[in-house]
């Protein structure tokens, strides 16, 4: 798709727009807002960039992720203009090199690309921190995180079965962004551990394989971190196969009871770090030679059976983020691996 | 293919059959020939590589082009 120089015209009807989107594998699926000249521009002034820059380049099909193009899909996405900032920030956040765009749009892997929002543009774009932040029913949660897809298919070329060569896929490819629940979490934001200040409003991208849900009902904090830590141990995650590391959704009750009992996030980490590892003797002989030697002889030397394989490389290669409502579940994000997760401000608001 | 005096040949293992033609079109090489070889190829060991290198050199030899 060159958008830059295209203008289709269409029969003035949604379903013609849905058909032409769809046989042109534009879209998720979905039905899609016509991304017409004026709605365009209406996004487009909600920036105050030049249209014609260029946030970064998306493999493996290289487009230019140019403001304009990608403001075309976020009109598609369905986002109100005044999420498009954030929608910028989240591209160039995946076209940091580190965040191995290429990788992941063309592994096998079921990676989705994951986000979520820091500081006061979560309230001022409402983005939903609380009941059901993973979930349905808010439209800058869905439309910001369907726009990142639409960004990745359309500009760059990760359309399933050509570039996109997922065996399985998941439903987070279709959209997963959040925000952090910072007025209810005991801890310091996520963004002012990766360097932001608490007034600053950020994005953070991250390459995950999932989510699961851990229920948990204990108020003692050691029993809490074990009985996550065994949760954590999954050989076949690419947290212990390509060296981590995973994230931590925790419910503002589990981080307030782990708070009220002395635990910083640092503290945390450390011990999740370690009641989470699995010994190698626990992953297959395949698995040992094929990943887990190559990964990670370096750091821990020959590998024996009773060798301790952890999820990260270092405690602070887990990464917690309280978000959600009231009640008593976590949720465990496996990371994709060989992706280093990128906070970026969102700077793009309009003179 | 030959840039710059240089034979180009791309490999790819079978599964990235449609990722290499796909990427050898976005960067403007189209008529790039392609080796296809057995899946999957990021896991092998060194010398498990090295054979399969030294058993693909005779098709590979068909795709060089002669200058």
């Amino acid at each position: 798709m060159t958008p830059e120089s295209e203008m289709i015209e269409l029969p003035d009807s949604i379903d013609a727009v849905y058909d032409y989107v769809t046989e042109q594998r534009w879209g998720d699926g979905f039905p899609v807002i016509p991304a017409t000249p004026k709605r365009v521009a209406a996004m487009l002034s909600a920036s105050a960039r030049d249209p014609e820059e260029s946030l970064g380049i998306m493999p493996p099909g290289q487009g230019s992720a140019t403001v304009l193009a990608v403001a075309i899909n976020a009109t598609m996405a369905g986002c109100r203009p005044e999420y498009f900032p954030v929608v910028t920030a989240a591209i160039q956040a995946m076209c940091v090199p580190e965040f191995n765009l290429y990788g992941l749009q063309a592994t096998t892997n079921p990676v989705a690309v994951g986000g979520f929002v820091n500081g006061p543009a979560v309230d001022a774009l409402g983005f939903n921190a609380t009941w059901n932040c993973l979930g349905q029913g808010t439209r800058s949660n869905a439309t910001v995180g369907r726009a990142i897809r639409l960004c990745m298919t359309n500009i760059g070329g990760g359309r399933p079965g050509d570039l996109d060569r997922a065996t399985h896929g998941q439903p987070a490819k279709y959209s997963f962004f959040f925000a952090e629940n910072e007025a209810d979490s005991p801890w310091p934001p996520f963004h002012v551990g990766a360097g932001h200040d608490v007034g600053d409003s950020t994005v953070t991208m991250f390459a995950n394989t999932g989510t699961i849900n851990m229920l948990e009902a204990t108020e003692d904090p050691e029993e809490m971190l074990h009985a996550f830590a065994v949760t954590m141990r999954c050989p076949g995650t690419n947290d212990y196969m390509s060296r981590g590391g995973p994230f931590l959704v925790l419910a503002p009750e589990h981080a307030r009871v782990l708070e009220g009992n002395g635990y910083s996030k640092e503290r945390v980490q450390d011990l999740l770090w370690e009641k989470s590892k699995i010994p190698a003797r626990d992953f297959s002989g395949a698995s040992r030679k094929y990943w887990l030697e190559p990964m990670w002889t370096d750091l821990l030397g020959e590998l024996h059976d009773d060798t301790l394989i952890p999820c990260s490389e270092s405690p602070r290669g887990i990464n917690l983020v309280v978000a959600g409502g009231p009640s008593i579940h976590t949720v465990f994000v496996p990371i994709f691996g060989d992706s280093k997760p990128q906070t970026l401000p969102i700077t793009d608001l309009p003179r | 293919m030959i840039k710059r005096g240089v034979q180009g040949v791309l490999v790819a293992s079978q599964v990235f059959e449609p990722l290499a033609r796909g990427e050898a079109s976005a960067y403007g090489y189209e008529d790039l020939k392609i080796l296809v070889m057995p899946h999957p190829f990021g896991s092998l060991t060194r010398a498990e590589v090295t054979q399969l290198a030294d058993d693909l050199a005779p098709r590979l030899a068909t795709l060089v082009d002669r200058p």
